[in-house]
């Protein structure tokens, strides 16, 4: 029977823009891989309806292991000081091979 | 009277259509990506039409043509810095961010202009067209300097600890010196010059129903949705606040009339043409330049920039400056 074991899924909206900058960083922080969905909504930054380049929005999905979770939030709030926006949920999950989760990809 | 006329051409009047299907809250709604699909291939067909001509053009004046791009390109969005440094309504981040957009080019108000003076049967020449490659990356890197003097007058005042494992500003600079010159829209179009300049006449004969015959048609989907996307900011107006609301409008009668200036006195250009190169000097970025920005530039509020190019200075030059331009070059070409 499969086990399960806890880790935390850090979901990240951010624009599309900002794509190449977050894997440059998720790579420096040894995460194993990460996800992306186009997404579309409004808030602080008005309504952002995705139909032109420059504000299409994406959410992406990071599963660390607890572990490397402070170091990657760290990177992420610097990203904020710095000016950029980024909306940054953290849940918990359960995954059945862990070792996935902890070898670094490329 | 006769250039009002000329507004109604369908391209315009379908700009007009997507501002009011906004204002009246209609529900249509383009699938995503359409307006990506149109600015690829009017920029293509545009390309290989231009550079077709080009091919036969004057290699001299061609190069004259460039010099004069990047003399405007690096010009303008220092005029428009010091423009808004002077109204002191936004801070020196804004203002950078901003000035970039002016200095650039939309190709949206270009093709806008080549419609209405098809429209009134004035031919023009092909230069116009490198012009507008050109002038599409060096006002984004005028505006990143802008932008890193400013954030260094900031940092001076309240110095910020250094970043530990991050990008340091070096590496970050030269990546988005290659971003600026391999932009998307700049790709398509130098590319589909050069494929234009050096293929077969035959084929482009054969590739007539793409690049002319269904163009027009292409361009008034285009600016159709370019409407609805301008009505969406205009919204926004009440946040930029008047003084800024005026930049919008005078910055690019400035960069009109120096354009104009240039095409008709430097360049030498028929009515037509120097219209084309007014239109460049007047005309702000609202498709390489934000993303760029939005990157490199996160201080500055992209609802002042976008509010600005796309939803005042487009409109603006697609309803009043391009009739405008057109009217003053041909003031100064009969003095």
């Amino acid at each position: 029977m499969a086990n399960l074991y806890p880790h935390k899924l850090v979901n990240i909206i951010s624009l599309d823009v900002l794509q190449d900058k977050l894997a440059e960083m998720f790579r420096r922080h040894g995460v194993s891989g990460y996800t992306i969905i186009r997404v579309r909504g409004e808030g602080g930054s008005g309504e952002v309806a995705g139909t032109l380049d420059f504000e299409a929005n994406i959410m992406v999905k990071v599963i660390v292991p607890e572990e490397k979770l402070q170091r990657l939030l760290d990177g992420l709030q610097r990203q904020i000081d710095k000016g950029y926006h980024l909306t940054i949920f953290v849940s918990d999950v359960e995954v059945i091979s862990p070792e996935k989760f902890s070898t670094p990809f490329k | 009277m006769s250039s009002f006329s000329n507004l109604l051409i369908p391209a315009v009047l379908f700009f007009a259509l997507g501002v009011i299907a906004r204002v009246i809250k209609s529900d249509l709604r383009f699938p995503p990506d359409l307006a990506k699909v149109l600015s690829i291939y009017l920029l293509m067909a545009i390309g290989l039409h231009g550079g077709y001509e080009l091919g036969k053009a004057d290699l001299a004046t061609a190069m004259n043509a460039i010099f004069w791009a990047l003399i405007l390109g690096f010009s303008m969005p220092i005029i428009g810095y010091l423009t808004l440094v002077v109204t002191r309504k936004v801070s020196p981040m804004d203002a950078a961010a901003i000035s970039a957009h002016y200095g650039s080019v939309s190709a949206g108000t270009f093709l806008t202009a080549i419609a209405f003076l098809d429209n009134s049967q004035v031919t023009y020449e092909s230069y116009p067209l490198i012009m507008l490659a050109v002038m599409e990356s060096p006002a984004i890197i005028v505006g990143l300097l802008l932008a890193a003097m400013a954030r260094k007058q900031l940092a001076a005042k309240n110095p910020k600890p250094a970043d530990l494992d991050d990008d340091n500003g070096g590496t970050k600079f030269s990546s988005l010196l290659h971003e600026a010159f391999t932009n998307g829209s700049v790709v398509v179009l130098i590319g589909s010059m050069v494929i234009g300049a050096i293929s077969q006449p035959s084929g482009i004969e054969k590739l007539k129903p793409f690049i002319d015959d269904i163009f027009m048609g292409a361009l008034c989907l285009f600016l159709f949705e370019m409407g609805m996307e301008a009505a969406r900011r205009i919204k926004e107006f009440k946040k930029v606040g008047p003084v800024l609301a005026i930049f919008g409008v005078v910055m690019p009668i400035i960069g009109g009339v120096v354009g104009a200036l240039v095409g008709v006195m430097v360049l030498d250009f028929s009515v037509g043409g120097a219209t084309l190169v007014a239109v460049l000097g007047a005309s702000a970025s609202y498709i390489a330049v934000p993303p760029a920005m939005r990157l490199a530039v996160p201080e500055a509020n992209p609802s002042f920039y976008l509010t600005l190019s796309l939803g005042i200075t487009f409109p603006f030059n697609v309803l009043v400056g391009i009739p405008l331009y057109y009217w003053f070059v041909q003031y100064l070409v009969g003095t």
